[in-house]
């Protein structure tokens, strides 16, 4: 057996060329000068470069769009100072246009990469050289992508309402922290609406469940049309109660985004024989605001907000009330327009 | 045996030499993700394992991200630079601008971290070089999982330094990026020789050799 104790077998092919011919990652060697000295198979096999086409030349001028990437930079230091460097793929996906086979190539679909850059001990005596050592990630990137996107499609799910499409209550929640947090900490105004469908019971035992369901998936698309930033969120908080987060958002603009909502939904006049408000459906909502500097827990504005909800309830429906910052009482509720086409009209007026 | 004193003007001048190292690799950061970086070093103390150890690493709970390279010339050392994984994450995620909703770090995640620092520590033992006239071999970085009172007894160098009376270099290290701050710890284990000698060379570069 070779692996006895006996001695190397030096007839073997196991000589250095054969090792860096056959290894299955690709070698560099590069001199003081950055002129490519070495070019194993493996790279050649999958640069379409012939050996004779690289050697001798310096590694910019083989490959020109090093010049731009960290590998030039990791080279150049460690002929400079001796110190390696490893170049993730994270970081540095595609650095040299390799490709495992022509089909690749002619997708431009390079191979993924990793790369170390080392440097033969210098310690002042002979000039220093460079390895350049890549290997083929692909596969890894590969499961990691797989990985990732079930974990996303995972996230998804489970922030996700399953009738409407909307943010669940799990995730408003948790979104709902972090801007009162981020609005606590950059002394922004944070406003939130508190929206519930009038008299949803009655068009429940009206027309049945299903167009129940139906009529709350057409809300939650009305909803999400008339937010216009990527930072506000629209959620199901409960039923047919929904919430709407306005970061940075003051009274006023909250007042114009609530206003907007019940335009847009008067204008699709939905059929609800049983709603008094012109047989309609429509909604209440109750604006509460967390102004800059005003002391208030995340529970409290919650609290205002359901607040608000009821005095626009308790005014007769189909109405938005607000509570604008701490020393307001009573929440102001805003004109209430019984009917869709006089709601149309006051809107055309700029009541 | 008791533990060297850094004077005054020795602390200020390491924690220049410092500040300016990690300001070059925040250069080289900032180019790769095309967003600035900022990069700082509010302190540097000289101590030794076990007070290192006490301040830094007992109290944390957390998974650490640690990064070690060795270095070795007239001044040897294990190089450590940590992070708490959940900074791990914020620090890769907003250099690789994606929102992956994974509570670990993937490999390829450990591969960008041991790259960033990479780049820190080769900055600043670069700059120490340069600034003491020293010079240095480096290791390829690597890269592991630990808790905080293991970090020492892991560093895997094999002439790695792990009495708890060896001398540390120990500071804390900021990063800026994309309007978040992130905060890691950065641990330099010497031999009790590099020890002397870094103190060493560092009165001669602020005049103080006797």
């Amino acid at each position: 057996m070779t692996s006895s104790p006996q001695g190397i077998d030096k007839s073997l092919p196991l000589g250095n060329d054969w090792i860096v011919e056959n290894i299955q990652r690709g070698l560099v060697v590069v001199d003081s000068r950055g002129v490519v000295q070495l070019f194993n198979r493996w790279m050649a096999d999958r640069s379409g470069l012939t050996r004779s086409e690289v050697l001798g030349r310096t590694l910019v001028d083989v490959f020109p769009e090093l010049a731009k990437g960290r590998v030039l930079q990791a080279v150049a230091n460690a002929l400079e100072n001796g110190f390696p460097a490893a170049l993730s793929n994270r970081l540095n996906p595609a650095p040299f246009p390799l490709y495992s086979n022509k089909a690749n190539q002619a997708a431009n679909e390079r191979i993924q990469q990793s790369t170390l850059v080392q440097s033969s001990n210098g310690q002042g005596k002979e000039p220093r050289q460079v390895l350049l050592e890549i290997s083929d990630v692909s596969a890894a990137v590969q499961r990691e992508k797989t990985l990732i996107h079930q974990a996303s499609l995972l996230a998804t799910l489970s922030s996700t309402d399953a009738l409407t499409g909307l943010a669940n209550r799990r995730r408003l929640d948790a979104v709902l922290l972090d801007e009162f947090r981020r609005s606590v900490r950059l002394k922004q105004p944070l406003a939130i609406v508190l929206i519930d469908l009038d008299f949803f019971k009655v068009f429940n035992d009206t027309y049945g469940h299903q167009r129940g369901d139906h009529c709350l998936k057409q809300i939650s698309l009305i909803m999400q049309s008339v937010l216009k930033r990527s930072s506000d969120l629209v959620a199901r908080y409960g039923g047919e109660e929904f919430m709407i987060v306005l970061p940075q958002t003051d009274a006023q603009g909250a007042k114009s985004v609530a206003n907007t909502l019940r335009t847009v939904l008067a204008e699709q006049a939905l059929a609800h024989v049983g709603n008094p408000n012109g047989g309609v459906v429509t909604i209440s909502q109750g604006i509460a605001v967390l102004m800059p500097n005003e002391v208030m827990t995340l529970n409290g504005l919650i609290e205002r907000a359901d607040l608000s909800l009821y005095a626009a309830k308790r005014s007769g429906r189909n109405r938005i009330a607000v509570l604008g910052a701490e020393r307001d009482i009573d929440p102001e509720v805003l004109a209430p327009v019984p009917f869709a086409n006089e709601l149309l009209q006051s809107v055309a007026t700029g009541r | 045996m008791s533990m060297q004193q850094l004077s005054e003007l020795q602390q200020d001048a390491l924690g220049e030499i410092f500040n300016i190292g990690v300001g070059a690799a925040a250069d080289v950061l900032s180019q790769m993700i095309g967003d600035t970086v900022r990069l700082s070093v509010p302190s540097v103390h000289l101590t030794n394992q076990q007070e290192a150890s006490e301040r830094f690493l007992l109290r944390e709970k957390r998974t650490l991200c640690a990064i070690h390279q060795t270095y070795t010339g007239e001044v040897s050392t294990v190089a450590i630079l940590m992070f708490p994984e959940e900074n791990s994450l914020e620090l890769v995620r907003s250099m690789v601008g994606n929102d992956v909703p994974l509570e670990q770090l993937t490999d390829m995640e450990q591969d960008a971290m041991a790259e960033i620092g990479n780049i820190i520590l080769n900055s600043i033992i670069s700059k120490l070089a340069d600034t003491l006239e020293l010079s240095f071999d480096g290791s390829l970085p690597s890269v592991s999982l630990v808790s905080g009172h293991t970090v020492f007894s892991h560093a895997e160098g094999t002439d790695s330094p792990t009495s708890a009376e060896s001398a540390v270099l120990s500071l804390s290290i900021d990063f800026e990026l994309a309007s978040r701050q992130v905060s890691g710890y950065l641990a330099f284990l010497l031999d009790i020789p590099s020890g002397n000698k870094l103190i060493e060379k560092l009165a001669i570069y602020v005049g103080e050799d006797l």
